[in-house]
């Protein structure tokens, strides 16, 4: 039984699936190979190549920096990127808007706080807790702040499992701004060396990426990664809206939960080694939309394989624009991501139900 | 084998909604929930697929109706809600996927295409969801629906399909095709709940009709039953005449155009 006359067998529908999976080996050999350069460039002329085929001027000096300066920083990049697109998809498909993302709507603002909390007054902490969680403390404390900022965005900008746009950016704002004025707070507080840890932080680069700070950063970020493969089919299923969801036998509550404890360990591991690096969470997602089609399930995957070519491509940016000086990527990500931004909110004008 | 609710109590925003409704459906029949507008159809649907909480006991085949059983409810019923508005531009197709997914023949991959075949949206597998019309977006989502549960009996027994106003963006012919479909699946030994604006619609193709009226069941049984033009009159407030014309003998009603005249000059001196 049909319910139209005439029904022309014309273009069988494109299956983006295919192409979906296919981007995955492409955007993993993007990886290796934007790794591959970031790891020969850099401001000491040093090369991997010329370590292996033994040409190199100073073999020691040119292991040092491979070892101990490039390689924790691509570690850290490739993290970082991905922890931050990632977040970014999975904070669109849990408040079902292609504009949620953790930097616009404060929620590294959120955890920066938390860094900067746990900077300045970490040392109040009772000794026992400090020596149980010794260099997680930035880390937990991140992942704490931004926990708290998605949990209170999502209570007042959504209403029965529906995200008011305009609520939910303008609640990002006050968050933001409420954030940043505690945070003032606190940096009167601090003292010299916690100032000095501070500016370091605020910075919002991967120049201080080392490994031991790579080890307190990756264990969270690696967990959220994991989680967020398995939010594939709930994200799917809230696309449709909750109650929908609940009748594809989604477990929607379970997926909120999961998907909110995500982004708040994706974001705040990645703000606590890197402050604050802004617009890789909208411009991957949204772009990888575009290409293959909006299934989270290879959405998700694709976007940490994108996130950290990205993350890694702006910080050769960053670091070979000015060199031997470096600008702090977070001026790059902003540059290459506010313009894609604006070109989205014109592309959905008389769309977004404000 | 059958939907259950014994009296079901919902209140929404401490308002009383549905209150002391017993309901029931079988496998093999087409059940329609009818009433004026705000008589709590829409929230009894939905407190029969568990999407909102009431009071008193629903059960589905034996299965206690709530979240807490989403995956098992997944496996045996699809619900066509009223309207969707998507977050993300899926292609129709994709839309459709989501719900063969959810369902028990997800190994199946025919049944996506042949389910938009059933509601005449073949030629839009590959479009954008977002750009269809009201129609067509309803019959995508009813696509879906059918995608999910597709044979009318399934190994644990009967499926189900609730549905929401199915027809409200319609055109008559789409009507009447998309109630055909809900008639053969019913036919084919599964169950339907419909929610029914339209009342000669329903006559036609309902097994069993629940009237509802502020949230009270007013009446039950089949359409010959219900709508009487007394019992009809009384719930949607107007004046109603209903006859049984030949061949088949369906309930036909039609309002009666000059009271509702007196009518409104009646609430119009009342007014004053």
């Amino acid at each position: 039984m049909t319910l139209t006359q005439a029904e022309p067998m014309h273009a069988a529908p494109r299956d983006r699936r295919a192409t979906a999976r296919q981007a995955h080996m492409w955007l993993g050999l993007l990886l290796i190979g934007v790794c591959a350069v970031s790891l020969e460039s850099g401001a000491s002329g040093v090369s991997l190549l010329g370590l292996i085929t033994g040409s190199a001027e100073d073999e020691t000096l040119a292991r040092i920096i491979l070892w101990e300066v490039r390689l924790p920083r691509l570690a850290m990049g490739a993290l970082v990127g991905a922890a931050l697109a990632v977040s970014g998809a999975v904070m669109q498909g849990l408040f079902r808007n292609p504009l949620a993302d953790p930097g616009i709507v404060g929620v590294s603002a959120g955890a920066g706080l938390g860094a900067i909390t746990a900077i300045v007054l970490g040392g109040l902490l009772p000794p026992a807790i400090h020596s149980l969680i010794g260099i997680y403390t930035v880390p937990l404390a991140a992942f704490l702040g931004g926990w708290a900022s998605v949990l209170l965005l999502y209570g007042v900008a959504t209403r029965g499992g529906r995200t008011s746009v305009a609520t939910m950016l303008l609640a990002g704002i006050a968050l933001g701004a409420l954030a940043g004025a505690v945070s003032g707070l606190l940096v009167y507080a601090a003292n010299d060396q916690q100032l000095r840890d501070l500016t370091f932080w605020g910075l919002g680069s991967l120049a201080g990426a080392t490994w031991s700070k790579l080890a307190t950063a990756a264990p969270i970020i690696l967990l959220a990664l994991l989680a967020a493969t398995a939010l594939g089919r709930g994200l799917n299923g809230l696309a449709l809206g909750e109650a929908t969801a609940l009748h594809l036998g989604i477990p929607v509550q379970r997926t909120k939960t999961l998907a909110i404890l995500t982004v708040a360990g994706a974001t705040g591991a990645a703000v606590a080694v890197s402050g604050g690096i802004g617009f890789v969470g909208i411009v991957v997602p949204h772009l990888l939309r575009l290409a293959t089609g909006p299934d989270h399930g290879p959405l998700l995957i694709n976007s940490a394989l994108l996130g950290a070519s990205l993350l890694l491509g702006a910080d050769m940016i960053a670091r070979l624009v000015l060199a031997p000086a470096e600008l702090p990527i977070g001026i790059v990500t902003a540059v290459l991501g506010a313009p894609v931004f604006l070109w989205i909110l014109l592309r959905r004008r008389g769309m977004v139900d404000l | 084998m059958t939907l259950r609710a014994e009296r079901i109590d919902v209140t929404l925003d401490r308002a009383p909604v549905v209150a002391g409704v017993d309901f029931s459906a079988h496998p093999g029949q087409v059940t329609a929930i009818v009433g004026p507008n705000g008589s709590g159809k829409t929230t009894l649907l939905r407190a029969l697929t568990g999407e909102i909480a009431a009071s008193g006991r629903i059960t589905l085949a034996g299965i206690e109706v709530g979240p807490r059983r989403a995956a098992a409810l997944a496996a045996r019923r699809g619900v066509l809600p009223q309207a969707t508005r998507l977050a993300f531009p899926f292609t129709v197709a994709e839309v459709v996927r989501l719900g063969h997914l959810a369902g028990p023949h997800a190994h199946r991959p025919d049944i996506p295409a042949a389910a938009l075949a059933r509601v005449g949206l073949r030629d839009k597998a590959g479009c954008a969801y977002q750009e269809l019309s009201g129609g067509e977006q309803q019959r995508a989502q009813l696509a879906r629906v059918l995608a999910q549960v597709w044979e009318p009996r399934g190994p644990h027994g009967a499926n189900w399909l609730f549905l929401d106003e199915p027809v409200s963006n319609l055109d008559i012919g789409q009507q009447l095709a998309v109630m055909r479909l809900a008639q053969g699946f019913a036919r084919g030994g599964g169950g339907v709940v419909a929610v029914m604006h339209d009342l000669n619609l329903t006559a036609m193709v309902a097994d069993r009709v629940a009237l509802l009226q502020e949230g009270r069941m007013a009446a039950r049984g089949r359409p010959a039953e219900v709508f009487t033009s007394a019992t009809l009159s009384r719930a949607y407030h107007c004046d109603l005449r209903v006859s049984t014309p030949p061949p088949d003998s369906v309930p036909y009603l039609l309002p009666q155009a000059a009271d509702a005249r007196e009518q409104t000059a009646a609430y119009d001196r009342e007014e004053q």
